[in-house]
């Protein structure tokens, strides 16, 4: 249906049994087509989300739906099986082969070409090895083949990456890269680099709540553009010449960042400074980082 | 619940068990010997000497001045029930408390199946792992006691059902038990929990249950505690505790 969101969450909230407040009224939702990712550090409810979506946990309050349709409710079987998942760092069958994994998710999911899915993602020399012997970066490609054997609409992501040495999760990246192009997603992670790399929106947990959910390229907006200065006359001639052209300027790991925005105020601004004989040798505008802006949610 | 879905799961764990033959076989020891070697050894004991006859009324209800009658309604449902309890318990364990330990759980609901689906599948492959080691037992004792005309063909249904009946109601409470366990051990120790009070459950009914029918009113009892700690186990605990 147009307009219907792919995920979500109407003042849900999650509490286990020990009491721990996992998620506390959260509302949030992503449309179709969107690429999301859940950021937050650990304990902030981002696993709850993905679980509740998945059905393997119930809320506590609220609702959650998934693909139009309430999460355990009628149709929802059909929606799950047009959502592919890849769990946070699962456990793995020591009496399973990877074909017979992969044929059971087929069968789960209704549709699909194990042998097909087997070459996609290198996997064809491991065919009859057990899940469990396995390298993690190998165990990691499984999940991801079983989360898109039927083509799915949406792809739930829990921490794909972790615990996987930097090769096996550049190989891995590659893979999300092109799984998750024209496809709606929800990454969870923790890793900055990763969400920036691969995510269009950001929804910010922190103790169960929704601290801040907004396009990246808005948040970047709204961030006060800045350059990074240097002159040969060193950091403290500089400061001082910003400083009397009313140029807010702080020092950052030993280079002047000065609060103006790099392609309307910076060429008026070097020739002033250089008229007055400052030898400004650099001048490189400076984007604000998915970590800056998650930092300054965190700490607001 | 889906069908396809619980099939599917069903085959998983019908191949998962099958490559865990020492989980098998130490399922099938105990009741090997209860299922099969007492009852050969009880019907030895009618054939060749007879069971020595106690005062007669000694238990209420039954006749057992009459080593038969003593033997159909008394001896041999109790090691039907003893063996009926204690072969699921070990299969049904390892099917939850593995997925458990090796954190695989996790995996499993990744894929599109519900937290009942997977137990359900789970109980189908405890049942079929038990008919498969129990029932040839317990159709070889059934056989030889028709064949040797210790009872008719009505012994086959009366003995059948408190022996299904008590497959039903180990491996719910196993379920319910195995649950709330921490790990394989504890789930072990809180299984051995329930085979006593079972088994006094089940003298009391074949005590206070008239006539020939106590063996089918013992099978509704303990259907009726496996029916009982089912809606414990889907409803109440679920597979949801292993993944808070």
């Amino acid at each position: 249906m147009p307009g219907t969101p792919a995920i979500s969450f109407e003042e849900t909230s999650k509490r286990y049994r020990n009491g721990t407040l996992a998620l506390s009224e959260v509302s949030w939702s992503i449309p179709v087509g969107a690429r999301a990712c859940l950021l937050g550090p650990n304990g902030s409810g981002k696993t709850t989300s993905i679980r509740l979506l998945e059905a393997a946990l119930s809320p506590t309050t609220g609702w959650v739906s998934l693909l139009g349709t309430p999460v355990g409710g009628r149709g929802y079987g059909d929606a799950r099986q047009r959502t592919g998942v890849v769990p946070q760092n699962a456990g793995m069958y020591s009496d399973l082969t990877t074909f017979e994994y992969l044929d059971l998710a087929r069968r789960l999911y209704g549709r699909g070409d194990v042998d097909r899915a087997l070459e996609t993602f290198g996997l064809a020399e491991h065919r009859d090895k057990r899940l469990a012997q396995l390298s993690g970066g190998f165990q990691r490609r499984v999940v991801l083949a079983a989360a898109l054997l039927s083509e799915p609409e949406l792809l739930l992501l829990d921490e794909p990456t972790v615990g996987l040495d930097p090769v096996a999760a550049h190989e891995v990246h590659e893979y999300l890269a092109s799984a998750m192009r024209g496809r709606t997603t929800l990454l969870s992670t923790h890793n900055l680099a990763e969400a920036e790399a691969l995510c269009d929106d950001v929804v910010i947990l922190r103790k169960g709540v929704v601290l801040l959910h907004e396009s990246l390229a808005s948040l970047r907006q709204r961030k006060k553009p800045r350059a990074r200065l240097a002159a040969r006359q060193g950091v403290a001639a500089l400061i001082e010449a910003l400083r009397k052209r009313n140029v807010d300027a702080v020092i950052e790991d030993g280079g002047v960042i000065a609060s103006i925005d790099p392609e309307h105020e910076a060429p008026e601004l070097l020739r002033s400074l250089l008229t007055e004989g400052i030898a400004v040798y650099e001048c490189t505008p400076l984007t604000a980082s998915l970590e800056d802006l998650f930092l300054e949610a965190v700490r607001r | 619940m889906r069908w396809s879905a619980i099939r599917s799961l069903l085959w998983k764990e019908l191949r998962q068990v099958g490559r865990n033959r020492m989980a098998l076989l130490t399922a099938a020891f105990l009741p090997f010997i209860i299922l099969f070697l007492a009852p050969i050894q009880i019907l030895l004991q009618l054939r060749l000497a007879g069971l020595r006859a106690l005062p007669n009324n000694s238990f209420p209800g039954i006749d057992i001045s009459d080593p038969n009658q003593l033997a159909l309604q008394l001896i041999y449902p109790v090691l039907f029930v003893m063996g009926g309890l204690l072969l699921p318990t070990l299969t049904t364990t390892y099917a939850i408390v593995a997925e458990r330990e090796r954190h695989s759980l996790e995996l499993l609901v990744s894929l599109p199946v519900t937290v009942g689906e997977i137990l359900a599948a789970k109980l189908l492959m405890v049942l079929t792992v038990t008919a498969l080691v129990g029932l040839p037992y317990v159709a070889a004792v059934l056989t030889l006691l028709v064949v040797l005309g210790i009872g008719g063909l009505e012994i086959v249904p009366a003995l059948l059902a408190p022996f299904v009946a008590a497959v039903l109601c180990s491996t719910a409470l196993s379920l319910v038990l195995t649950l709330l366990a921490r790990d394989f051990r504890s789930a072990n120790n809180l299984n051995g929990m329930f085979f006593v009070p079972v088994l006094l459950v089940t003298l009391g009914t074949l005590a206070l249950a008239p006539g020939p029918a106590r063996t089918y009113v013992l099978a509704l009892v303990l259907i009726g505690l496996a029916g009982v700690a089912l809606l414990i186990a889907m409803r109440w605990i679920t597979f949801e505790r292993y993944l808070e």
